[in-house]
C-alpha cells in the first residue's frame, strides 16, 4: 500500500507534488537544472554534475525503489523539491529531503517545503519517524530543522543526523508551523 | 516580558550564544520571518522588510519595540 503510495501525485493546500515519474519533460528537464544548480549542489553530498542521461536513468529506477521523489508546484511554476527514501516498512521510518528552487532561495520559503514534506510523511504516508542529515554549515537549514522539532541522533565528518517523529507533529510542531506560515505568502 | 527573556528570545532567533544590546547580528530570511512572528506575537507589533533591513544590532530591535516595553 506504502509503496504504491510512493509513486502518487497529491495535493496539500495550494501545492501539487507531482512524482517525479508523472513529470512532463518540461519539468523533468527542470528539475534536472535545479538538481545541478550550484546552490544545491553545495549542500549535497555529491557535487557531480548529472547529466541528461544519468538523470533519466535516475527517474526510471524510481519505479523499483520504495522511495518517493516529488517536484513542487505552485501556480504552475515549480518551487522545489522533495524526496523520501530509505522507507523502512517494519519501523514506519524514511530518510527525508527537500531543496527549494535556487531562485527562492533567501526568501524564507524554505520553510514551506519542510512544512509540505512533513504534512506528505506525516499525514498522506502515514511514517511514523523521518530521518534526515544536514550540514553544519547550513545555518538556514539547521535552523529550520530545530524549528520542526529535530532530535539529534550523531554527528560526523561536518553531518548532523537528526530525527523527527509524528508524535509532537500534530501536537506540538504543526501548529506553531502553522503559524508561522501565516506571515508568508503560503 | 522581561529584558533577559528578550534577549534568549533574539538570541534563539539569531542563532547567537550571549548576546547582549550591543551584540551586532545580521537577519536573515529565516530569522526575519522568526522576527515577524515574535514582535507580533510578543508586542503586537508589525515591522516591515525595510525596517528589519536597518537593524543592525540587537538595540535597534530594543529600539523599534521601545524599551519601556521591555521590563
Amino acid at each position: 500500500m506504502l509503496t504504491k503510495a510512493l509513486k502518487n501525485n497529491f495535493q496539500i493546500d495550494n501545492y501539487k507534488l507531482i512524482n517525479y515519474l508523472s513529470l512532463d519533460n518540461n519539468d523533468f528537464l527542470s528539475i534536472l537544472s535545479m538538481r545541478n544548480h550550484p546552490l544545491i549542489k553545495k549542500q549535497m553530498n555529491n557535487s557531480i554534475i548529472i547529466s541528461l542521461d544519468e538523470h533519466t536513468k535516475f527517474v526510471h529506477n524510481l519505479k523499483f525503489k520504495n522511495v518517493g521523489y516529488w517536484i513542487v508546484k505552485k501556480n504552475n511554476k515549480i518551487f522545489g523539491s522533495i524526496y523520501l527514501t530509505n522507507t523502512n516498512l517494519k519501523e514506519s521510518s524514511c530518510v527525508g529531503g527537500n531543496f527549494i528552487n535556487p531562485n527562492l532561495i533567501g526568501t524564507g520559503q524554505g520553510i514551506v517545503i519542510n512544512y509540505l514534506m512533513h504534512f506528505l510523511a506525516f499525514e498522506k504516508l502515514a511514517f511514523k519517524c523521518i530521518n534526515s542529515e544536514v550540514k553544519e554549515s547550513n545555518k538556514s537549514a539547521v535552523r529550520i530543522n530545530n524549528l520542526f522539532g529535530a532530535q539529534p541522533i550523531n554527528s560526523n565528518n561536518n553531518i548532523n543526523y537528526i530525527r523527527f517523529f509524528d508524535s509532537t507533529w500534530l501536537k506540538e510542531i504543526k501548529p506553531k508551523i502553522c503559524k508561522l506560515l501565516s506571515y508568508l505568502n503560503y | 516580558m522581561n529584558k533577559k527573556e528578550f534577549l534568549i528570545e533574539i538570541q534563539d532567533i539569531m542563532l547567537l550564544d550571549n548576546i547582549n544590546e550591543t551584540t551586532a547580528i545580521e537577519v536573515d530570511s529565516m530569522a526575519s520571518l522568526l522576527l515577524i512572528a515574535f514582535l507580533d506575537e510578543e508586542f503586537s507589533t508589525s515591522i516591515s522588510q525595510e525596517q528589519i533591513k536597518s537593524i543592525k544590532y540587537v538595540s535597534d530591535i530594543i529600539e523599534f519595540i521601545g524599551d519601556e516595553n521591555i521590563k
